[in-house]
């Protein structure tokens, strides 16, 4: 068994090559450092004046994270134990289904290290922030073991779902669910604005904060998600009581849900994949979305429509559209709520995300690339096709949310026109950016092809310009600025034409590199 | 119009300080079959890629249907059709959905490539399963369909690795007619193999490299008079020119174990 995960472990690192075999680790740990000396320094200001908020923070890590991964291991679950590549070597291998079961496990607890590497960081600053000798072996176990509890409910409800549906109506709901249940958990449960806007909203109150952190406790120390950040805190505070009910609680729940899920697995597992094995056999007509297409050249259109017809039969690739469109409409909504303006913040935030899942939707291609380089076809047409394909959904949705909030604030219709032209054109200008980054810089021989570090942070920071330049100028030209300067009109659109240049410099050279490079 | 449709020189390609394709010159004549023969990573593909454009030579030149494909790769992809062993294709299109997008990457005629498609697929026996999606199909189907895709916008010239790996014997034969009725119709066949059968009754000429260079190159005809074997076959050849020692060896090891 030890074996196998070590060969898990091997396989992701192999998947790094070169100098980041070295550079990845040391940027990996300097940043976990910085967050544990963070970590610890919020904690040791909170612990002495305000111990119930700190304790309330620590749960809320634990909270956060517990719930990001039960959602997602919704996915990881379908996809780990029945979609990965990988499968059908383990399914001709002679391994025993508990070995298989700890294997898939054990990939879905460690399906986030991100998440769990923070959450160590936390645990790690809290405990020495209460001068706990087992800081470190707390911050290496209790992570874990919530990603443990956390990945079973997911792995279950994977393994229910394969048994009852055939492959293509899972994967449909592979999409949907993943999506909508941040969602509904959000509609739901409340977002932490709430908590913000009571704690933000008055001076630094030890005493108000304390209160606010004993009220965050009676909610979320309920959780089950919490239980593992409990034990942290029983250990802390040399509550014993607290320590044992948590353990039980812990062990019944994990214990259950080992019992339940294994036994599906090992009931399941094999008649499952064998079904999903068997591909669709149903004929399809994608006529519909041949007639919406935008009306561009012919290659950038043959891809669009190409990208539109896997997104409505891949669901996954689907929901990665989707998703960031929802937090949009959510983060608007909510906005609107609270302070009754737009989710001017949010438009910064749309460039990384959109954009990003652009550039991922060309690194998808893979060792399809070859049959796009094959073609007589300019890379500037990939770029474009590629942009487009996910600017117009997106765009869309942008102008139904501006439209709506035009509606219920009463604006004049000019503004919202307006409005959606200048978000439209900052989108565009970042999906292109996107898509030129990956285009220039990405790896398509991997497995996962995907972007170096270097290069995710040289499109943050192109994006960011864009997107910052460009709004300064809109927001000047709209006469929010306190006063109207031209000389700082005349300094914005210099800034926001230099901008503009930026990307189209990155999409030249990105077009060229599609031309040139050695396709896999 | 040239009467050669593919020429290399001094074409060369290194991965890493390792030469995997070295010094090749290469003849090819418009409309005939040219069978590329050699041992596994002698470097067949790799010229392949580099002929077609996925690759570029670290040296060395070649013309292909009269462009240099260096300089102006966009002429050459026009004029060309590939097949790669494992052809590209999209998992959640349907057969006839991917030979749509090829068609607008070549920008066919709309009508014309709807007509040709239609033609091919039920040549190839895959009509029926046109409206499926991609990734129920089989290998051989994939393989079929990937043959379609390279023939959709008639190349002047076809370059195919492994064509008929994956394919059943009827459709293999339908392949090989198909190949040959191209070549009488003046369309270059540019195939690597490792089917010494299929070159031996297929192919006009062939080309044999070992180790990244091409050991011999011309008729079957041709290869006999050099190796001096009036009775030669094209194995016996082959074996001769890229080491038959290690079947010898292979041989001896079974025989004393």
């Amino acid at each position: 068994m030890l074996k196998l995960l070590r060969w898990r472990v091997r396989i992701i690192i192999a998947q790094y090559r070169g100098v980041m075999v070295l550079i990845a680790p040391i940027l990996a740990l300097g940043v976990f450092v910085l967050a544990v000396l963070g970590s610890r320094g919020i904690f040791s200001v909170l612990v002495p004046r305000a111990p119930a908020f700190a304790d309330a923070l620590l749960l809320l890590a634990y909270a956060a994270v517990g719930g990001f991964q039960v959602i997602a291991g919704f996915r990881w679950g379908i996809t780990r134990l029945f979609l990965n590549s990988d499968l059908e070597l383990l399914m001709v291998a002679p391994l025993p289904r508990r070995r298989l079961f700890g294997m898939k496990l054990f990939e879905l607890v460690i399906a986030s290290p991100i998440s769990l590497a923070l959450l160590a960081a936390v645990t790690w600053g809290f405990g020495r922030a209460h001068a706990m000798a087992v800081a470190p072996l707390l911050a290496l176990v209790v992570p874990l073991l919530l990603a443990t509890i956390a990945a079973l409910p997911g792995m279950l409800v994977a393994l229910v779902l394969a048994r009852v549906m055939i492959g293509p109506r899972l994967r449909m709901i592979i999409g949907l669910i993943t999506p909508l249940l941040p969602l509904a958990w959000v509609i739901f449960a409340g977002s932490a604005s709430s908590f913000y806007a009571r704690v933000s909203s008055d001076r630094f109150d030890a005493a108000r904060l304390d209160a606010v952190g004993r009220s965050i406790l009676h909610v979320v120390g309920r959780s089950p998600t919490s239980w593992p950040g409990n034990l942290v805190r029983a250990i802390a505070a040399h509550d014993w009581a607290l320590l044992g009910t948590d353990l039980v609680l812990i062990a019944i729940a994990a214990g259950a849900l080992i019992a339940v899920t294994y036994t599906v697995f090992f009931a399941t597992f094999e008649s499952s994949w064998t079904q999903l094995a068997e591909a669709s056999t149903k004929k399809r007509s994608g006529t519909l979305l041949e007639r919406i297409a935008p009306p561009v050249p012919r290659v950038a259109r043959g891809i669009v429509i190409k990208e539109w017809r896997s997104f409505v039969r891949d669901m996954r690739l689907l929901q990665t559209l989707v998703f960031p469109l929802l937090i949009y409409g959510f983060l608007a909504i909510d906005s609107l709520r609270r302070t009754g303006t737009p989710p001017y913040a949010f438009t910064f935030i749309i460039p990384f995300v959109i954009s990003n899942q652009a550039a991922v939707g060309l690194l998808m291609e893979r060792k399809n690339i070859g049959l796009l380089k094959l073609a007589p076809v300019r890379g500037i047409d990939l770029i474009a096709g590629k942009s487009i394909a996910y600017a117009v959904p997106t765009a869309l949705l942008i102008a139904a949310t501006a439209a709506g909030i035009g509606f219920v604030r009463h604006l004049a219709l000019w503004t919202v026109v307006v409005s959606i032209v200048v978000i439209v054109w900052i989108l565009a200008g970042c999906m292109v950016g996107g898509v030129a980054t990956a285009a220039l810089w990405g790896r398509f021989d991997l497995e996962r092809p995907r972007l170096g570090i270097g290069p995710v942070f040289a499109e943050m920071a192109e994006l960011v310009v864009f997107a910052a330049t460009q709004t300064g100028l809109a927001l000047w030209i709209a006469g929010r600025f306190a006063h109207h300067n031209p000389i700082v009109g005349l300094v914005l659109l210099v800034f926001a034409a230099a901008s503009t240049g930026m990307i189209v410099l990155f999409t030249t050279l990105g077009a060229r590199r599609l031309e040139t490079f050695d396709a896999p | 119009m040239p009467a050669e449709a593919i020429r290399t020189d001094k074409f060369t390609k290194v991965f890493d300080r390792q030469t995997a394709v070295d010094a090749l010159d290469l003849v090819v004549n418009r409309g005939e079959v040219f069978g590329f023969l050699g041992p596994n990573g002698a470097g067949k593909s790799t010229t392949i890629r580099m002929l077609i454009g996925l690759l570029r030579p670290t040296s060395g030149s070649a013309v292909v249907a009269g462009y240099d494909v260096r300089t102006q790769p966009l002429e050459v992809k026009k004029r060309i059709g590939y097949m790669a062993e494992n052809p590209y294709v999209y998992e959640k299109l349907t057969g006839r959905e991917f030979l749509s997008f090829i068609a607008d990457l070549y920008q066919v005629p709309k009508d014309e490539a709807r007509d040709r498609a239609t033609q091919l697929l039920r040549l190839l026996g895959l009509f029926d399963d046109a409206e499926k999606v991609v990734e129920g199909y089989s290998r051989g189907m994939r393989q079929k369909l990937g043959l379609i895709a390279a023939l959709l916008h008639e190349p002047e010239i076809l370059f195919l690795d492994e064509p008929t790996s994956g394919l059943d014997p009827r459709s293999a034969r339908i392949v090989k007619d198909l190949l040959t009725e191209l070549a009488r119709r003046g369309k270059t066949v540019f195939m690597s193999t490792h089917v010494l059968e299929i070159a031996e009754h297929m192919c006009d000429r062939v080309g044999i490299i070992n180790h990244g260079k091409l050991v011999a190159q011309g008729s079957l005809a041709e290869l006999r008079a050099r190796q001096s074997d009036a009775d030669a076959s094209l194995e016996d050849i082959f074996l001769e020119l890229t080491g038959g020692e290690d079947t010898a060896e292979l041989t001896r090891f079974l025989a004393e174990s």
